[in-house]
C-alpha cells in the first residue's frame, strides 16, 4: 500500500525582535541632528509680516541672520537689542559673514513698521557688505 | 519523605510592543513638529557709496533707461516724478511690464551693441514715514522681473 505523506505546513515567521531598536535608533537620530531656532522669542509674529503675492522663496536657515525690527522700531540680532547709532549691527554682521560667506539677512520685520527703522539698518548692512537681503512675508491669499 | 523541588520561574519581559511605542512616539513628533521655514522675498542692496564717490560718479539716466518709482508716506506712487496715486497690484505689473518692454523695444531697434544690453533700471525711493509693507509690495512686483529689468532700492536720505 502507498504511503501518503501529508506535506508539513511550515509557519510563517517574520522576526519583530530589532523593530524596537531600528526606532529607537531613528528617534536618537532625529533628536540628535536637529538644530533648534536658536531665538528664544520670536519677536515680531508670522502674522505681521508684510504680505506678497509673486516671488515668494524660500531660505536656507543655514545660511541665514535674522533681524528682528518690531513696530516700535526695537532691532533685535540673536535676542539681543542692536541700536543703530553705534557699529553694533555692523560688527554683529560683519562677524556672521566670516562664519558664512554666502550669508543671506532676513528681515522679520513688521508690516506697520516705519520705512526709515529699516532703511537705517539696510544702511549698515551696506557698510558691512552684508547685501544680500531677504524681506520675510506672509503669503496673501 | 518526598522532598519537592522549588521550580524556577524564568524572569520575562515581554518586548513585543517596543517597538510599537517606539514608532507611535516618532510618528507623535513628526505630526506635532513646526519647522520655522523662512520665505521671503530676495533682493541685493547697492555697494556703499562715500559722498565724495556719489558726486564723481553721478551719471543723468532718461526715462528710456530708468524708472524712479517714490513710494509716499501714505502709500501712494509717484512715477518718474509725476502726481502720486495709488496704484492697484494689477496697475502696478502693467506698468513694469509696458517699461520693461519699451526699454527692450529700444534694445531691438538699436544698432549699438552696448545699447542693446541696457535693462530698464527700476529705482525705489521710499519716504521715511511710509510703511515697511508698501516698499515690500512693489520690490515682490519688480522681482517678477529680475531677468529682464536691474532693482536699486534707495537709502539715500
Amino acid at each position: 500500500m502507498a504511503k501518503i505523506q501529508i506535506s508539513k505546513r511550515v509557519e510563517a515567521n517574520i522576526p519583530t525582535t530589532s523593530t524596537g531598536d531600528i526606532a529607537f535608533l531613528l528617534l536618537l537620530f532625529f533628536m540628535v541632528s536637529t538644530v533648534f531656532v536658536q531665538e528664544r522669542v520670536f519677536w515680531v509674529a508670522r502674522d505681521r509680516f508684510p504680505y506678497a503675492t509673486e516671488n515668494i522663496e524660500r531660505v536656507s536657515r543655514n545660511e541665514s541672520a535674522t533681524i528682528y525690527i518690531t513696530q516700535k522700531e526695537e532691532i533685535l540680532i540673536d535676542d539681543f537689542p542692536r541700536y543703530v547709532d553705534d557699529n553694533s549691527i555692523i560688527d554683529a554682521m560683519q562677524a556672521k559673514s566670516r562664519e558664512i560667506p554666502t550669508l543671506q539677512v532676513c528681515f522679520r520685520t513688521d508690516r506697520d513698521t516705519r520705512y526709515q527703522a529699516v532703511r537705517d539698518v539696510m544702511m549698515r548692512l551696506q557698510d558691512a557688505d552684508t547685501r544680500n537681503v531677504v524681506f520675510e512675508v506672509q503669503r496673501k491669499d | 519523605m518526598k522532598v519537592t523541588r522549588k521550580r524556577r520561574r524564568k524572569a520575562e519581559i515581554p518586548t513585543t510592543s517596543t517597538g510599537d511605542i517606539a514608532f507611535l512616539l516618532i510618528v507623535f513628533f513628526m505630526s506635532t513638529t513646526k519647522f520655522d521655514v523662512k520665505e521671503g522675498v530676495k533682493v541685493q542692496l547697492n555697494k556703499a557709496v562715500s559722498q565724495e564717490q556719489q558726486q564723481t560718479t553721478e551719471i543723468k539716466l532718461t526715462e528710456q533707461e530708468m524708472t524712479r518709482i517714490e513710494i509716499t508716506e501714505n502709500g501712494y506712487l509717484s512715477i518718474n516724478n509725476q502726481e502720486p496715486r495709488p496704484f492697484t497690484d494689477a496697475d502696478l505689473d502693467k506698468l513694469i511690464k509696458e517699461k520693461v518692454e519699451m526699454r527692450e523695444e529700444i534694445n531691438r531697434k538699436s544698432s549699438d551693441p552696448a545699447v542693446k544690453k541696457v535693462k530698464m533700471l527700476f529705482l525705489v525711493k521710499t519716504n521715511t514715514e511710509a510703511k515697511y509693507n508698501e516698499m515690500v509690495r512693489v520690490v515682490d512686483h519688480l522681482v517678477s522681473y529680475r531677468d529682464r529689468a536691474m532693482i536699486s532700492i534707495s537709502t539715500q536720505i
